[in-house]
């Protein structure tokens, strides 16, 4: 009888970690393919290009999007640099990467400030978004060793911080609906 | 207006190459329709001027006369060489003329006034002796 329960026991706690353990830390938000990697010759005319584009959208709340985009394609960048071995540029990019996502946060304050309504699904993107990022950046954390760590580690502490600015932002065009 | 501002946007944004490959294909084409509007307005104006060239031979033109203010004017005009004592002469000239030019311009206005003021005083002197 002992047996049987103990078999039934870890049963259940396999069913359990297989089938609803991943469902909560991993987050199904699939990440946009970056295409050129920051490793080849002809990245820094994609940044030019991606430069001169943020400087042309006219919309603040599709400067939100775009910025979303960004942040998504570098940090997969930094993963794929990551799995490559290239461990400094996968440091800088991803940098440069939750550096999109700092721009997202002021572009998403001036969308506020100009009265522009952000639709409920990017609101939405932006929070998964902000969860991937992070589990990434865990990933990345798990596959380096030594001073490497640190960085992705301080790169992820960034993400918490702009993630609660984005909270903050929200809760405080909560209050001012209320009081209109 | 929002709506295709929106589409800009979202062109800009998914499809970034797609909108620079449009962007540099209109480029071009604006720039052989340029190119093809400044050729033609090119041969209009040579056409025109061929025009007027042929009608001015048409016309006899008196020869210019030399006054000191043409030839003053010839020397920072003209692209020949003079020398210093051609320059000193000239300008001497120059201002001899222009000094005199001064001089008649304003005899001939003071002699206007006083022509003026003779008038006004006879028309005055009449009416005094018509009172009378």
């Amino acid at each position: 009888m002992k047996k049987i329960n103990i078999i039934n026991t870890i049963l259940a706690a396999c069913l359990i970690y297989f089938v609803f353990v991943p469902k909560v830390l991993a987050v199904e938000y699939p990440l946009a393919w970056p295409g050129i990697l920051p490793d080849n010759k002809l990245y820094k005319l994609k940044v030019l290009r991606n430069k001169i584009i943020y400087k042309m959208i006219i919309d603040p709340v599709k400067k939100v999007e775009f910025d979303l985009l960004m942040a998504d394609k570098t940090i997969y960048a930094s993963k794929l640099l990551v799995d490559k071995g290239e461990i400094v540029l996968a440091k800088d990019t991803a940098l440069k990467g939750e550096n999109y996502y700092s721009m997202l946060v002021q572009d998403y304050n001036k969308a506020l400030l100009s009265h522009k309504q952000i639709p409920s699904w990017l609101d939405r993107k932006i929070t998964l978004a902000a969860i991937k990022h992070q589990e990434v950046f865990k990933q990345l954390e798990d596959a380096v060793t030594g001073e490497d760590k640190k960085t992705f580690q301080i790169v992820s502490k960034f993400s918490q911080i702009n993630y609660d600015f984005i909270l903050k932002l929200r809760k405080s065009k909560k209050s001012s609906g209320r009081d209109v | 207006m929002e709506e295709l501002i929106s589409l800009y946007d979202n062109t800009l944004i998914y499809y970034p190459n797609v909108f620079f490959v449009v962007l540099f294909f209109t480029g071009i084409l604006g720039t052989i329709i340029v190119g093809i509007g400044i050729s033609i307005l090119r041969e209009r104006v040579r056409r025109a001027i061929k025009k007027i060239k042929s009608s001015l031979k048409r016309i006899k033109v008196e020869e210019k006369k030399k006054t000191p203010f043409n030839q003053m004017a010839s020397i920072f005009l003209q692209k020949k060489r003079t020398s210093a004592v051609y320059i000193i002469k000239t300008s001497i000239v120059f201002f001899i003329y222009i000094i005199r030019t001064a001089v008649i311009r304003a005899n001939t206005l003071l002699i206007s006034i006083e022509s003026q003021t003779e008038r006004v005083i006879r028309k005055i002197g009449k009416e005094i002796l018509i009172e009378e």
